[in-house]
């Protein structure tokens, strides 16, 4: 059997002070502004090592917003010293002194040693995110030809003009990864119902123009159902050297408290420890069986799932299994228990 | 024939005396590290290695591109800013370097490990504050079982390489108080075995010319070698220690044992032995 070899994503706390619309750590920093459930740097060490002795060289930095661990730029450091690649998801570090810290330390750091993830969430979505984009300039001035932008869309009412401009004036990398919002497993947090994709895919080609002028190749996260699309679209992204996976399956994310999870909307389930486990392999196998024998539960997020030949061929994963794993949970428990949270 | 090395607080009076031998200089900081390795290579004398003991954290102790290759024992209270550690590290690793840090110092045991995974040899040091000793056990630990390549971390990885399980094995050679391997000597051109015999003015000798045929035979140098006896003449705590073969009583000469201590050397014989039994010799076949 071949396994994926997704990117595992290290959680460095879990408070946010960002707003974006359908994460469940949005404004979870403490008012006195001291961010929680941070990671130690014994558990750094382990981590690497757990990872490093997988034959695993790659790691996302993730959170909440990483860069409000207090060593967020030693323990990025440090990592990237261990000789891993190491991709920081942020939506833009803005401390004053952690930026200042960053330039100073990552600068000596080739990119492909060191990237960022940059979230432009916050500035597309409106109003109260405003102020917080005026702080990412001085953000993007030092690391702009660092980072490779993603969104993540929630409903169909959104102006990609600020992104796609911010992307070009910084250098940033062309490829915009494009994400859906999805529901979070053990949180309230809003997400399109599965009939307002198809609307959320159109707005965003109706931005295709200003894309083409701007040389951006967006790249379609997991998640999206490829029935979504239509042909002139599948069409467009074949031209313009876009992409899109239409699968779905587990990313290993891991928490401050070295708790393992198969991905973010999925991040209450199942979840496991670390230190239970030999190596990233067995976590990947034992979260890719549960996502298979969900998926043998329920085909996808739409009726016609089931008998669609995309999901046969294996070209389409039927979107976000957490459409799927949440439905279980409105019926009898009936179905097979490692499909349950 | 001398054949210990001689650990001495760096006069360049002292240095004649010292020709043909191998000699540890003990400096305060590295602020004229340059004019002392001057004077030592220009006096005919053996570096083993320099041993620093800077109050300065690591990374403000004046490690600098220019020692590079210089073999040197650096002890300091604490590691300092990591942020600017990380700064420094590209330096660092181009050192002939082993950083000796306290273990009751704040952060030190996490710091320690950080080095350590990062390829830096260290070393944990008794005395001064009481270590916390689970943290300590986590680092043996880490040590002796880490699943990725790591830097040994003294003296853990000292015992590892020459633990032998029906003898003693006595670890005090990482700290340079071994007499079979470093000797003492003061400012004045006087011997001891230890530093702490120097400290209390117990000198093996007056001057180092009275070494000249080498120390085995002075009465006070075997009854220094076989002082570990008297933990057994005395029927002290470390006497009935389950981890003596590990320790030898060296630690009761920085702190008074306690279960502790013992406690914690039985772990530490215990890892050993268990690291030992995982380690299989490689199987014999027959040759044509």
């Amino acid at each position: 059997m071949c396994l994926p070899s997704p990117m595992p994503e290290l959680l460095l706390t879990r408070s946010c002070d960002y707003g974006c619309g359908c994460c469940c750590q949005a404004r979870s920093l403490d008012p006195s502004g001291v961010p929680r459930d941070l990671i130690s740097w014994e558990d750094l060490v382990y981590v690497a090592d757990f990872l490093l002795a997988s034959g695993e060289p790659r790691i996302t930095l993730s959170g909440g917003e990483p860069s409000l661990h207090p060593e967020f730029v030693a323990m990025t450091a440090y990592l990237v010293e261990r000789g891993f690649e190491v991709a920081v998801s942020t939506a833009g570090i803005r401390k004053g002194k952690a930026l200042g810290e960053a330039s100073a330390v990552f600068e000596a750091y080739p990119p492909q040693r060191f990237s960022i993830i940059l979230n432009l969430d916050p500035l597309i979505q409106g109003d109260p995110a405003t102020a917080e984009a005026d702080g990412i300039q001085e953000f993007l001035e030092n690391f702009g030809n660092r980072c490779f932008p993603t969104i993540r869309l929630g409903d169909a009412d959104f102006d990609l003009t600020d992104p796609l401009q911010l992307i070009f004036q910084f250098g940033m990398s062309r490829n915009l990864s494009v994400g859906l919002c999805h529901p979070i497993l053990g949180h309230g947090s809003p997400a399109p119902e599965p009939s307002q994709i198809r609307a959320i895919v159109n707005r965003f080609f109706s931005f295709a123009d200003l894309m083409e002028r701007f040389r951006i190749q967006p790249i379609f996260a997991c998640g999206w159902p490829q029935c979504c699309f239509d042909d002139g679209q599948m069409s467009w992204l074949a031209r313009n050297a876009g992409r899109c996976d239409f699968t779905c399956g587990p990313t290993i994310g891991i928490g401050p408290d070295l708790t393992v999870w198969p991905c973010f909307p999925l991040n209450r389930f199942r979840n496991r420890s670390l230190f239970e486990f030999n190596s990233l392999q067995e976590i990947i196998y034992l979260y890719f069986d549960a996502f298979n024998k969900v998926k043998v539960e329920a085909g996808g997020i739409f009726p016609d799932c089931d008998t669609c030949r995309f999901r046969d061929l294996q070209r389409c994963g039927g979107g976000c299994l957490v459409h799927n794993v949440l439905s279980f949970l409105d019926e009898e428990p009936l179905r097979l228990p490692e499909v349950y949270p | 024939m001398i054949r210990q090395s001689i650990v001495f607080p760096f006069r360049e009076a002292l240095l004649p005396g010292l020709a043909g031998l191998a000699v540890v200089p003990r400096i305060g900081s590295m602020e004229n590290i340059g004019d002392v390795l001057n004077t030592i290579y220009r006096s005919g004398v053996n570096l083993r290695f320099l041993l620093v003991e800077s109050e300065r954290p690591l990374t403000f102790a004046g490690l600098h591109q220019g020692l590079a290759g210089v073999p040197i024992a650096l002890e300091v209270p604490a590691l300092g800013p990591f942020a600017d550690f990380f700064r420094l590290l590209p330096v660092i690793r181009q050192m002939n370097l082993r950083v000796y840090l306290p273990a009751g110092g704040e952060g030190n045991l996490t710091s320690l490990r950080v080095l350590s995974s990062l390829g830096i040899e260290t070393a944990v040091t008794f005395g001064g504050k009481e270590p916390d000793w689970d943290g300590l056990a986590d680092l043996m630990t880490y040590a002796f079982f880490g699943q990725s390549p790591h830097a040994p971390i003294a003296p853990f990885g000292y015992l590892s390489e020459i633990f032998d399980q029906r003898g003693r094995n006595e670890f005090q050679a990482v700290y340079f108080e071994d007499p079979k391997s470093y000797l003492h000597m003061d400012e004045n051109g006087r011997v001891a075995l230890t530093s702490a015999d120097l400290k209390k003015g117990r000198f093996l000798l007056e001057n180092i010319a009275g070494l000249e045929k080498g120390a085995d035979d002075l009465e006070s140098f075997v009854e220094g070698l076989e002082e570990w006896r008297n933990h057994f003449l005395n029927f002290d705590m470390c006497s009935t220690c389950p981890g003596w073969r590990t320790c030898s009583g060296w630690l009761a000469r920085h702190r008074k044992p306690d279960e502790r201590c013992r406690s914690f050397f039985s772990e530490v014989l215990d890892s050993l032995e268990q690291q030992r039994s995982m380690r299989r010799d490689p199987l014999s076949v027959w040759r044509p």
